[in-house]
Parts: C-alpha cells; structure tokens; sequence
C-alpha cells in the first residue's frame, strides 16, 4: 500500500498542482475566500452563541479568563478538515469522471490531490487560529501534540473520505445520506459547546458524543490549543492509531472497489 | 491468413466482457433493498470469445458496426474494464488515445496541461519536461501554448492531445476513432508520426470507421460482429470481406438504392451470381477519404 502511494506520488502531484492552479482562477479575491469564509462562520457563531445563547467557555490554559471565539474556532478548524476532506473526497469520482472513464490510472491520485489542497486550505486557517491565540497570550508547549492529533485526525478524514467516495459512486445516495449525518453529527461533536456543559447532565447525550470518534479529536485539540493541558498518552496514541487504521481500511477497501470504476461511473 | 506472431505485442486469448442491461442501474440502496441481490436484468455480452495476437511493430485496426465493440475491446486492452473471461496480455507501456484532450482542464494553459496529461498517461516528470518543448513544436499551436485549453478550437484540442500522446513513447498505442480530426496537414503529420512510431518497433492498435484510411494505415484488420470476431487477416482482404457483407445488408434491405449506388460506383460492372444469393460484386479498393458512398 505504501509502495503504490509513493509510485503514484508524481500524479497524485500533477493533480493536486491542477487543483491549486484552477482553484481560485476566477476569482478576484483568490485565496482571501479560503480564510474569509470560516471567519464569517466564527463571527456569526460566535455572535449568536455568546449573546443568544450565553454559552460561556472553558477557562483560557493561560488563566486570564475565556475566549468563547477562540473555543470556537480551535473546534472549527478541526471540524472542518474533517468535513472537507469528506465532502471533496466524495466529490472527486465525479468531477474526474471522464478522465476515469478514459484513461487508466489509479482513482484515488485525483482524491489525494484535492486533499493536498485542502491541506493548504487547513494550515492557513491554523495560522489564523495561533495568530488568535498569541494575540490572547494563551501559549504552551502543549500545542507540540496539536501535531500528532492533526495528522490523527487527517488520516481518519482521508480513509473514511476514500470509503465513502468509493461506496457514493456504486451508490449514489450516499453522499445524501452522508450530509444529513454530517448535519447531526456536527451538533454531537463539542464545536459550539464544552464538554463541561454536557458532562453530568445528559449521560446519555454524553455517551453518544464519546461514541462520535470525532468528538475525541476535536476534545484533545481544545486540551492542548486552549486549556494548554496535555492530553492523556494513551488518547494521543489512540488517535493516531485510530487514524492510521482507518487510513489504511479505506484505502484497502478503496482499492477493492475501485477495480471496475471505469464501467460504474 | 492468421499471422502468428512468436511475441505478439498484444496477446487476446478468449476475451469476452459481459455487461448487465439495466432499465435503470441498480445503484440506489432502495434498489438494492427493494430487490435484493436477485438479478433480474440480463447479461449482454458485448464483446465474446475474441482470440487475436496482435504482432509486435504492426498497425492493426478493429472495425464493424456501431456497438459491435470494437470500443470495449480497446478499453480492455487498455486496462479500463477488465475482461469477464479470457486473458489480455500486454508488452510494455499502453497508452490510450482515446477521445483526445479528456484529460485537459478548461482553465489551465496548454503547457499546464502538457504535464498533467503526460502524468495521467503514466509519464514520468523528467521525461515530460524533456519532451515538452517537442510536444509543442508538434502541435504546431505556437504561442497559443500559454493560453487556457478552453479557449481552443476543438481542433487545436486534438492537436495538443495526439501530440501528448505520441510522445510519450507507448509501445502500444491505442487510437479511438481521432484521426479524423485536424485539419489535412496535421493528419498527414499524424500518419508521417504514427509511421515512425511502427518503425521504432511500436504496435498500433486504431479503431476506425474511415475503411480508406485504415487500409492505408493497416497491416492487418479486425472485423467484429456482436463482439465476436468474424474475420481477421490482412486490411485489403478483410476490409473487401466486410464490404461484401455491408452492400449485401444493404441491398438486401433498400434494392433501389443499393442499384443506385452501385451505378454511381462501378456502372460497367455486371452482378456476379453466386449460389442462390445475388451478390453485388466486390468493391474496388477505395479511394483515401471515401467511405461507402
């Protein structure tokens, strides 16, 4: 499995090259909008949520109070590379269609490409996430284990992007189905909330955001970017474990399916 | 009239691909759940029990009908369906030419696009900037190489496609009905190109409808009748065998018109009698860009 990824880095290259290049070429703004939408998004949650709502956030790791903003967007990030990564995924078999239809070559080099993007995509809107977090003085050496939770979490979004792409082509209702439980999920996973405000007061909502594996690496980035706390050994070995696992089942079964793709899209 | 070769470039033995006729593909989950796994719909074999060994540094052309699947067996030799039974063997690098320019994006230059189709098709970087700037010269599009591909005339797409195509130096070369495409001096360059490539020891493997231009082209032909092979052998002969059956569908079915055209053709020549079957007699070797009319 790795062997085929680094034979088929130079295409995998090519269209993530193509992807980079067109990405904004029509706009005037280029890649402005990729930092300006989930700005938007943070400046209208982050609204509502503190002034309707009144949810009121976990104490900053620096001990000078709380940033409801900064909880926000530190979940955002996180929660967004997740989702991105599977809805473009999902979306690659499609666009590439008649490339596929025509040419032999593996179908996931075009997915990981769009990712690559994306990559581009995330790093900047981590940029902005530490540019917010210097700016409230809320630094610590536990942000060095932001590195392994990411690539955690970006293996994770990958396999289960691969798996799910594979099965929305033979199954086009998938990526329906997909975006109704990408909605609900999103409400189980603490972006818009503490776990504090669940944690003792809904046991059973709390079981079944523990049971969403996303709501563990969302948790574990607001333990080490905010709450400056260290997440346990075992949950960052988790983490990985988990995202290299479900790397390498979607790509298993990405390269199972994916052998009559030129007749079934 | 079977020519095997000791090391055919392309090796078909027993090759047959089956497709299931759907009214509508079961590719919902409420179809799946609804009807189970029971196959309702039937199998249509579009290509069947086609044995051919395709010699190495030859031109070998595929025609018939419309969906004889001449298409489908050049997909499989080009590994985009796989065979349902049989085997396809292949020597070296296959390279498809099919339906030119599916791999450019409408908003990346022609030279952008240069690299990504040299890597779709397997090429390796360094060889592709080696052989960018010969792709252009070919192309013969000049500066227009900076512009967007969507700004190209469906001429200039094929241009640019053939010349990514030849260049990367496959040893088989698959070509899907594009020759017809271009204007007749780039045509010519493709045929003067496509020569080259057979004397460097390439094997070619086109799919045509233009029989003239096959049999210029063509060592050998195959003729394909529902997906099986109805005759294999040398271009003239096999291009007059499938001729003869043409006209004779055809008179069989509109007599006036086949008479017509048949004066309009050859007015000296008499019907031949053949059996019980009146035939009409055999074409004479077409003239280059004359079909059957």
């Amino acid at each position: 499995m790795l062997s085929d990824l680094y034979t088929r880095r130079a295409l995998v290259w090519a269209f993530a090259n193509r992807d980079f290049a067109t990405r904004y070429r029509a706009s005037v703004l280029g890649w402005a909008w990729s930092l300006i939408q989930p700005l938007a998004t943070l400046i209208v949650f982050a609204a509502v949520f503190t002034v309707v709502f009144r949810i009121q956030a976990p104490p900053l790791g620096n001990g000078n109070g709380s940033s409801y903003a900064a909880f926000l967007f530190t979940g955002l990030v996180t929660w967004n590379l997740f989702s991105s990564l599977l809805n473009l995924s999902m979306s690659q078999l499609k666009s590439n269609g008649e490339l596929l239809k025509k040419v032999q070559f593996p179908a996931w080099t075009p997915i990981l490409g769009a990712s690559i993007v994306q990559l581009v995509q995330i790093l900047l809107e981590l940029a902005v996430l530490i540019a917010m977090f210097l700016y409230l003085r809320n630094v610590g050496w536990t942000w060095i284990l932001a590195i392994p939770i990411l690539i955690g979490a970006l293996l994770f979004s990958q396999g289960l992007g691969l798996m799910l792409s594979i099965v929305n082509a033979r199954y086009g209702d998938v990526q329906y189905i997909v975006a109704v439980v990408l909605g609900a999920l999103y409400f189980l996973t603490p972006v818009l909330y503490p776990m504090s405000m669940i944690e003792g007061k809904n046991e059973i909502l709390g079981w079944i955001i523990r049971l969403n594996p996303m709501s563990w690496y969302v948790q574990a980035m607001h333990d080490a970017m905010y709450s400056l706390v260290a997440p346990s050994a075992l949950v960052i070995g988790g983490l990985l474990l988990g995202g290299f696992l479900t790397f390498w089942a979607g790509f298993a079964i990405f390269n199972r399916w994916s052998e009559d793709i030129g007749e079934m899209l | 009239m079977t020519q095997t070769s000791a090391d055919p470039a392309v090796d078909l033995r027993g090759v047959g691909k089956r497709f299931q006729r759907h009214t509508d593909r079961r590719n919902s989950l409420k179809e799946r759940i609804v009807r189970g796994r029971a196959r309702s719909s039937e199998d249509f074999w579009a290509v069947r029990d086609v044995t051919l060994q395709i010699p190495k540094g030859s031109v070998y052309g595929l025609i018939g009908h419309n969906g004889s699947g001449k298409s489908t067996l050049l997909k499989m030799i080009g590994g985009i369906y796989r065979p349902s039974e049989g085997s396809i063997t292949a020597q070296g690098r296959v390279a498809a030419l099919i339906e030119l320019g599916a791999g450019f994006h409408p908003d990346m230059t022609g030279r952008e696009n240069i690299a990504l189709n040299g890597s779709i098709l397997g090429m390796p970087r360094k060889e592709i900037s080696a052989v960018t700037e010969e792709i252009i010269e070919f192309s013969g599009l000049g500066d227009f190489i900076n512009d967007p591909v969507k700004h190209y005339s469906s001429g200039m797409y094929v241009r640019l496609g053939f010349s990514v195509a030849v260049h990367m130096k496959p040893d088989v070369l698959l070509v899907d009905e594009v020759l017809a495409v271009g204007d007749e001096e780039f045509q010519r360059k493709c045929f003067d190109h496509l020569y080259a490539l057979r004397r460097s020891g390439r094997t070619i493997i086109v799919v045509s409808h233009g029989l003239g231009q096959l049999e210029g082209l063509c060592d050998e032909i195959a003729w394909l009748e529902r997906g099986v092979v109805q005759e294999h052998g040398t271009a003239v002969e096999t291009i007059a065998s499938y001729l003869r059956r043409v006209n004779a569908e055809e008179s069989a079915r509109h007599p006036m018109v086949a008479a017509v055209r048949r004066l309009r053709h050859d007015p000296g020549r008499p019907h031949r009698v053949d059996g019980h079957h009146r035939q009409p007699a055999a074409p004479r070797p077409l003239p280059g860009a004359c079909r059957y009319l």
